[in-house]
């Protein structure tokens, strides 16, 4: 039996587009003061961040990890959004995540094998043209990096110059980005901004999610 | 047996690049994540492929998944953290 034969690709290119306004941005609260440097430098120069993450998508994820904080359980999903570039440097942005349910550990995390229907739906109703632009996991307890496990899934499924990881501790109340570098990786300065917002449906579901399981607490 | 070609897309969510590839029902799921995952340079056994919200499982072929002409399939990541 003949094997699928792939006859054409079709590539999505980076969308030209300026980033979200200055007045939109905000470092993270919980940067340390290394990282807060690094975000004040990348503002003072007037070059876009690498890395735009919407409020929405930033209290989802802290809220996210909080909630399961308690018992030191690392919590995952995927952070979404566009690749767009600016008078010839890229940048991305994460609008929205979405997650499920997780087999999860103090240490280890993923998409539980039976809950995967739920994240598509999740996907699916995001109500815009998403690309998974990274993904986000925490470190309960345990500090900010990427570990042997984090390293390799990035290299696996993350390698383009956008994709990015976001580790959060919520317990040091800590919040780092990193990407690929070389063999190993690099923290990334990122910005909060208030200029990207999730599409209706998705904006709808998460508050339902949240609601739900989540405890949020505003930053 | 008469097996009916047809073509599919499966679009990759990390880039939102979609191949156009052209099969029969009767290759399996497995054959269509090898072939994207190769022409993309992934391991395939990081991913899963989906139709909508189902999980198309690997050793079932197309016809049994119920996967039709003109589908969009989208690969999807499926990470571990640690």
């Amino acid at each position: 039996m003949p094997r699928p034969k792939i006859v054409r690709e079709t590539r999505r290119r980076p969308v030209e587009r300026a980033p979200p306004p200055r007045d939109s941005l905000a470092p993270h609260e919980w940067l340390s003061d290394e990282s807060r440097a690094e975000y004040e430098k990348v503002l003072a120069s007037g070059h876009p961040f690498e890395l735009y993450v919407s409020r929405h998508a930033e209290a989802t994820m802290r809220s996210h990890a909080q909630a399961e904080a308690p018992r030191r359980l690392e919590v995952m999903g995927f952070m979404l959004g566009d690749v767009c570039s600016w008078r010839g440097r890229a940048y991305a942005t994460v609008r929205d995540v979405v997650t499920t349910d997780l087999d999860s550990t103090q240490s280890k995390v993923r998409f539980d094998r039976d809950a995967l229907p739920k994240l598509f739906g999740g996907l699916d109703g995001t109500g815009f043209d998403y690309i998974i632009v990274g993904w986000y996991h925490s470190h309960p307890g345990h500090t900010c990096f990427m570990s042997r496990t984090d390293l390799e899934t990035q290299r696996t499924m993350f390698d383009q110059p956008y994709h990015a990881a976001l580790v959060i501790d919520p317990l040091n109340e800590d919040f780092k980005a990193f990407k690929l570098s070389g063999a190993g990786y690099e923290e990334v300065p990122f910005a909060l901004t208030d200029a990207l917002a999730p599409a209706g449906p998705a904006r709808k579901k998460t508050r339902r999610l949240r609601a739900q399981s989540f405890s949020p607490r505003p930053p | 047996m008469v097996l009916l070609t047809f073509r599919l897309k499966v679009k990759n969510a990390e880039t939102g690049a979609t191949v156009e590839m052209e099969l029969d029902g009767d290759n399996t799921v497995d054959e269509v994540i090898e072939s994207a995952a190769t022409f993309w340079n992934k391991d395939m056994g990081a991913y899963v492929l989906r139709k909508g919200k189902k999980v198309l499982r690997g050793g079932s072929t197309l016809g049994d998944t119920g996967v039709m002409a003109e589908d969009v399939l989208e690969l999807i990541p499926d990470p571990e953290g640690g």
